[in-house]
């Protein structure tokens, strides 16, 4: 076979941080080659380099033998890499239509007329959508953007990516905003597309995904490769190809300890919800949440989910509803009034929701409780980095001290700030929105650990659409779909088979109505 | 564990990163020894007091102006808030005969109602902040000509309709640009009271820390608890009134209702504000800063005009500065965040 990309010794440091120590790998054509790595081991900055975005301190990239730089972006495009990212805002315009970022290449090619024709643009348009199956109405396509999923905004991406022939594609975590029915179809192009020739570079934090997609996986740790597994197929489908066990003791120099624990029974009842209704269109139902065990609302994107965690909080209003809390009203206007009553909220997006940028560590974890990290209307700041430092040390934080700025952590790191912000205050009710998004498996057992030490004081609800994770940290599993309650079991009588036929797949509108249909229809069952 | 990776992990020593925390006080500090050798009498406690007064009613006009910026944008009506104490005052005292506290009560009423018409703009109404605060700025601009009839009002003049005014600028409220205690003018320890007030506000006080959390990401902010649109709104009322307040400083000085006073006063502020974000690296709106700011940009007009240079020129003076600031918190920040982007 040709080894179509081969990466020799690349290094990068940043400053004093060497975070890649000479990575050397190779991908054969027409393969899928999977990258595993914790955060901080250096995979996005590998990432950027091999898309033109940084330039390495050493080493060499082979493309079909033959040594290139790509001294940028538009470099590494034009020698047929295409990237797609993590956040797919990173590659979208929210202010323009689908319609001219689909197009946006032709748009920016100087080679093409100066004139702007709005039917030349769509038809650029429906041929890039084409390289992905879809089917946009022009009502879709001269929506803007903004008005879009993160999902759809991700399909958007991809076709860009694709439309440009690459040879070789990176997709860095794709499927982190896709629903389950999106990343299969993801994967089957991804295939396709590879059985035509192309190379694909694929990484992800989710194990199953390289059982499902990949023959060869790498393993980065500290900015180095610690090994290459490739899968085994003498088991014959390749669902259980990798050896795991080996793979994980590379990726964390330890043996994976899978989380053994008992399943808790749960205690007095903390949070009582009634005749909660999420969208006007949607039954009300009510639902109790006990202290002493993690309940997990397992439910895809737009859910409403989010929606509830937030109306709890007093950030959101929803069309109806009553709190209790210890058997006392409850009916926080504003999250300031949650807070005082000790019901805490980690919202969805650490960088939107949560983090003050370029603030210290310390600052982040004291904000919801200046009041008492003051004397009169004075602050103390040795108190909060006494406070902060002792938490670090509980949750295990990596940080060079309380004081650093919170960009210089990872982000499993930054989480676990946020989330050990909560734990300097007294938790009644913690609501915890996504918690493991964009973490990896190191820093998910930590908080999952964190977690289910909280319960011994608080109602703990984690809100998530990873079926995986659910099953990982729940005691009890409710699972939630168009703001109903559509199951609640505890975890023993929780079945992977069962989750999935009680969540319904959410077809991307973007996507070909027909097959979406098709494949709901026997999960509505 | 913390401690252990803590230790020997310093960042190397760069010379961009030195400029960029160091380089307006250096600067500054420069101009300052070049400036004493070479104009007799320049290093004298008389001189370093009248760089003070001259910069004072901007420098306070700006530290409002800082509080905006940091939880939304640069508060643009504060010159024409400045002019409009003068003008309040002149109306009260010179058209009306009343006392100089009466003035002052006055003008800061108008000044607070201006903040507050600002931040209900801004806070409940959803205007961008510049454009809002653009338009009260004009609007403030109208209504002081409008209150006097497009004139200067002078003690002794004829209004239009055919009565003589005869009130004056009372003695008490000249007294605040120009009685001294110690050789200081009472309007430079109006002005240092404010700084240190507005500097132990923001960086000491819980206060503070919430009007930067807001500043630097709302929707989180809210998240943790913190009333949002209370502070913010606090912010431009505060803002209006230390424009008020810096325009007493301005009717004081002139001691008569000029229709156009205050109006560089926006520009210098904006000037002071931009110039504190370059300073010690803060890149961000401080009290520390502005005031730095004030005294480098007084600093430096003061030399250049007992050097010879004409009153026309300032303008182009302060606009250099300004720039020479702006890039060293802006362009020269970029390279080191870039550094810093891992």
């Amino acid at each position: 076979m040709d080894t179509v990309l081969q990466v020799r010794s690349i290094s990068k440091s940043f400053g004093p941080n060497r975070v890649l120590r000479g990575v050397s790998f190779r991908v054969e054509k027409g393969t899928i080659y999977g990258l595993m790595g914790a955060n901080g081991a250096g995979k996005s900055t590998l990432i950027k380099i091999l898309s033109g975005a940084h330039v390495p301190d050493g080493g060499e990239i082979l493309l079909g033998g033959r040594a290139v730089t790509f001294p940028d972006p538009i470099a590494a495009q034009r020698l047929g890499v295409a990237t797609v990212y993590q956040n797919p805002d990173d590659g979208v315009i929210l202010d323009m239509t689908v319609a001219e970022n689909l197009a946006l290449d032709r748009l920016t090619d100087s080679s093409s007329p100066p004139g702007f024709s709005r039917r030349r643009t769509e038809r650029h348009a429906l041929e890039v959508a084409q390289t992905l199956g879809m089917h946009l109405t022009r009502q879709v396509l001269r929506s803007p953007v903004r008005q879009l999923g993160v999902s759809e905004r991700q399909l958007l991406v991809l076709a860009r990516a694709l439309s440009r022939k690459p040879e070789i594609l990176i997709l860095d975590e794709p499927t982190s905003a896709l629903s389950a029915e999106e990343t299969v179809r993801l994967f089957d192009l991804v295939r396709s597309l590879v059985d035509d020739g192309m190379t694909a570079l694929f990484v992800t934090h989710k194990l199953a995904e390289f059982d499902r997609l990949c023959r060869r996986v790498g393993v980065l740790r500290d900015g180095a490769m610690q090994g290459e597994f490739v899968s085994d197929e003498r088991h014959g489908d390749d669902r259980h190809g990798f050896d795991w066990p080996a793979a994980l003791t590379a990726l964390f120099d330890r043996t994976p300890a899978e989380m053994q624990r008992t399943e808790l029974p749960g205690g007095p009842t903390v949070l009582e919800l009634s005749d909660v209704q999420v969208f006007a269109d949607s039954a009300p139902f009510g639902l109790e949440l006990r202290e002493g065990q993690v309940t997990v609302l397992l439910g895809l994107l737009g859910s409403g989910k989010t929606e509830l965690l937030e109306w709890v909080f007093g950030a959101r209003s929803i069309a109806g509803g009553r709190r209790v809390l210890d058997g006392r009203a409850f009916d926080p206007r504003h999250p300031g009034d949650a807070v005082k009553r000790g019901v805490y909220l980690l919202p969805e997006s650490r960088h939107e929701q949560a983090i003050i940028p370029g603030w210290p560590v310390f600052a982040q974890m004291t904000l919801p409780f200046v009041r008492r990290f003051s004397v009169g209307t004075l602050m103390r700041r040795s108190a909060e980095r006494r406070a902060a430092g002792s938490m670090m040390t509980d949750i295990g934080i990596v940080a060079r001290g309380p004081s650093s700025p919170i960009q210089t952590l990872s982000g499993g790191n930054q989480q676990k700030v946020v989330i050990g912000r909560w734990l300097l205050g007294a938790a009644r009710v913690l609501l915890l929105d996504e918690p493991f998004r964009g973490v990896d498996i190191n820093a998910r057992h930590d908080i999952g650990a964190t977690v289910r030490e909280l319960t011994t004081s608080a109602a703990v609800l984690v809100a998530t659409s990873d079926l995986d994770e659910a099953l990982e940290v729940a005691d009890r599993i409710v699972m939630f779909n168009h703001g109903r309650i559509v199951a609640d079991l505890p975890r023993s009588a929780a079945s992977r088979g069962r989750i999935i036929d009680a969540m319904s797949a959410r077809p991307s509108t973007l996507l070909d109505r027909e097959r979406a249909a098709a494949a709901a229809d026997p999960a509505n069952a | 564990m913390t401690a252990q990776v803590s230790v020997g992990e310093r960042a190397a020593f760069s010379v961009t990163d030195f400029f960029v925390r160091y380089g307006v006080v250096l600067v500054g500090l420069l101009v300052a020894i070049v400036f004493s050798v070479v104009i007799p009498g320049f290093a004298t406690v008389d001189n370093a007091v009248s760089i003070l007064q001259t910069q004072a009613v901007a420098a306070i006009a700006a530290l409002g102006m800082t509080l905006t910026a940091i939880v939304g944008d640069l508060d643009l009506s504060v010159g024409a808030v400045a002019g409009l104490s003068v003008t309040v005052a002149a109306v009260v005292m010179i058209r009306f005969a009343l006392t100089g506290p009466t003035a002052i009560v006055a003008c800061l009423i108008a000044g607070a109602v201006v903040g507050c018409v600002n931040a209900i703009l801004i806070v409940w109404l959803s205007v961008p902040p510049l454009l809002a605060t653009l338009g009260t700025m004009f609007t403030v601009q109208g209504l002081k000509r409008w209150l006097v009839d497009g004139q200067t009002l002078i003690t002794g003049m004829t209004l239009p309709d055919g009565t003589r005014v005869e009130g004056r600028f009372t003695d008490d409220f000249a007294a605040i640009d120009g009685t001294q205690v110690l050789g200081i003018p009472l309007s430079v320890y109006l002005f240092v009271l404010i700084a240190v007030l507005a500097w132990v506000f923001l960086e000491r006080t819980r206060y503070g820390r919430v009007f930067y959390a807001v500043g630097g990401n709302a929707e989180a902010a809210r998240l943790a608890g913190a009333r949002v649109r209370r502070y913010q709104f606090t912010a431009y009322a505060i803002s209006g009134v230390l424009a008020a307040i810096a325009g007493i400083i301005l009717a004081s000085r002139l001691r008569q209702g000029d229709v156009t006073a205050g109006d560089s006063a926006l520009l210098d502020a904006v000037a002071m504000t931009l110039v504190g974000y370059a300073v010690l690296g803060a890149k961000k709106p401080n009290a520390l800063g502005t005031v730095i700011g004030a005294v480098f940009i007084g600093l430096i007009l003061q030399g250049l005009t007992q050097l010879g240079l004409p009153y026309y020129t300032q303008d182009l003076i302060k606009g250099l500065v300004l720039i020479f600031a702006l890039l060293m918190s802006f362009s020269l920040r970029r390279r080191r965040r870039r550094f810093a982007a891992h």
